[in-house]
């Protein structure tokens, strides 16, 4: 296990008698891209309110690089670009960098030009934000994220508003600022779809409870596809799977059912070679669902609980 | 410290020419008592003219203040680790700095020029009374965080004036609550232009401006604290 860069242990925060973060538990490891997904109003921009020092939790603990340093000292080493993009919008694009580059005590002056030639700003020049369009704001706030190259970056849904080619692009720029600068990356999206090329951890959040964690690796094989076969003699299937038609992607489940992982495509070769051994097929169908099924279902899942608790 | 001072000087000269109306309002209050009384101006005709023109001032600092937080570019301050001491303290700086060049220091040498007396007195007591409706109005700035906060110092103002200037014109009869209305800087203001300086009005202006300062810096550091999650120490 790599190095804990955010750690929030048992967070929960009320306003008035509405909980909105229920006793959240999150790790994220130095070099990793934790996507935080759940729909409107699970919690996700509270808990990085709380992160940033916005919010005061009620009770709870965060710590930033595993607690070498008070966490307030901690925030000048990241960044937060939290609801929508923070930015004057009676100043140009440029002097919202300087004033930010300023407020951070950032000393390269060239890095401003760099950051609004990766957002695509270069040529704004005088143009106040006010007469900036909702993806050419949001641009900027990532701009603005991104200055300072700090080692933590929160995003709050940043591709809010962006088209297609602008979310691909902070995709790209997200991914090439952790490769370059082993950055870690907090992002919270409402679609799954948005995040699944990107993260390398996921955290599901409704009613600021977590619902699931897991690694994209883990999330994929949850959510591949493959047939499930059941017959009068599951160790002689086994042997034939293996010998006759060379599956080795296969698991037993609840004793009498295989998972097969590999020739998905291949159903009726698969059932051709079963039946041919002298065995009976009892069961024999394909599924599967994709990442975004299977989030919403684990979210119905837990909004059934809530109403039968 | 030294960055937050940078960027708030760099924000007030880039976002909608905030310095130039801070600039602008001070020099105009300065200006105020000419506007009144032509050319022909003393000690007296300066002091009665000091609260209607640090009223202009004081105004473009409240809503140069409140701006910043209006455009939530104040959160940068808060996610930057930044503490709230550093934070109330290095708007104290900028906005006493601007008053002090901008107002303070033109209105002293166009006194000096105009009135030929022995004004040291005034001078250094006319600028502890604008620090404090300057901190008053920089504080209030900090607790109601919008720049409709800056609408309380501008009810204050008028709230002492009334009184203040009623009384320096002689058309009401305060002399029972003289040494209870000493203790307000407008009231102040205007009675150096006309009395003799006692030591204890000395005292009632320098008590008077180290208790209300003290008393609007603890507001300001507990509103800071219950709203953001900042730091207590000094960065």
């Amino acid at each position: 296990m790599g190095q804990t860069v955010i750690e929030i242990k048992g967070i929960t925060k009320a306003y008035r008698k509405t909980t909105v973060v229920d006793n959240f538990n999150l790790l994220v490891e130095k070099g990793h891209i934790c996507g935080l997904i759940g729909p409107n109003g699970a919690g996700k921009t509270t808990i990085m309110k709380i992160l940033a020092g916005l919010t005061r939790a009620d009770s709870g603990e965060i710590s930033f690089f595993s607690g070498r340093e008070p966490i307030d000292a901690c925030r000048s080493k990241m960044s937060f670009m939290i609801e929508a993009p923070i930015i004057d919008y009676e100043m140009t694009a440029y002097d919202n960098l300087a004033y930010l580059r300023y407020v951070k005590g950032y000393p390269d002056m060239g890095r401003i030009d760099e950051v609004l030639e990766l957002v695509g700003l270069e040529n704004t020049g005088k143009k106040k934000c006010r007469k900036f369009s909702l993806g050419m704001r949001q641009r900027l706030g990532i701009a603005m994220a991104l200055l300072a190259k700090p080692e933590i970056l929160v995003l709050d849904e940043p591709v809010n508003g962006l088209d297609p080619e602008g979310i691909s692009d902070v995709r790209a720029m997200l991914k090439r600022l952790v490769e370059e600068s082993k950055a870690t990356i907090l992002i919270s999206s409402h679609l799954l779809s948005e995040l699944s090329e990107l993260c390398t951890d996921f955290t599901f959040i409704n009613h600021g409870k977590v619902i699931e964690s897991l690694s994209a690796e883990e999330l994929r094989v949850r959510c591949r596809n493959f047939i499930s076969l059941r017959t009068n003699d599951i160790n002689r299937t086994a042997e034939v799977l293996k010998d006759r038609l060379a599956i080795r992607d296969f698991s037993v489940c609840h004793g009498d059912i295989i998972h097969i992982f590999e020739q998905i495509d291949n159903i009726e070769r698969i059932s051709k070679a079963v039946t041919d051994s002298g065995l009976i097929i009892t069961l024999l169908y394909e599924e599967g669902q994709s990442l975004e099924e299977y989030y919403l279902k684990k979210v119905a899942d837990m909004n059934e609980k809530a109403d039968k608790g | 410290m030294k960055k937050l001072i940078r960027a708030e000087f760099y924000r007030l000269i880039h976002s909608s020419h905030c310095l130039i109306y801070v600039i602008g309002l001070s020099l105009l209050g300065v200006l105020f008592p000419f506007m009144q009384n032509g050319f022909i101006i003393n000690r007296q005709v300066f002091a009665s003219g000091i609260p209607t023109g640090i009223m202009f001032a004081l105004i473009s600092v409240g809503i140069s203040i409140g701006r910043h937080y209006k455009s939530r570019t104040a959160c940068y301050e808060i996610m930057d680790g930044a503490s709230a001491h550093s934070i109330i303290i290095s708007r104290i700086v900028v906005y006493t700095s601007l008053i002090f060049v901008f107002y303070y220091i033109p209105l002293s040498v166009l006194l000096m020029i105009f009135d030929n007396g022995d004004n040291l007195y005034f001078i250094l007591l006319v600028l502890i009374i604008i620090l404090r409706l300057l901190f008053f109005t920089v504080f209030v700035s900090l607790i109601f965080k919008t720049a409709e906060g800056a609408a309380l110092p501008f009810a204050r103002f008028l709230i002492e004036m009334l009184p203040a200037m009623l009384y320096s014109t002689g058309e009401l009869d305060l002399s029972d609550a003289e040494s209870f209305l000493e203790w307000y800087p407008l009231f102040q203001c205007l009675s150096l232009g006309t009395k003799t300086v006692e030591n204890t009005f000395i005292l009632k202006i320098i008590i008077g401006f180290v208790i209300e300062s003290a008393v609007m810096y603890v507001f300001a550091y507990i509103s800071y604290s219950r709203k953001w999650n900042v730091r207590s120490a000094f960065t």
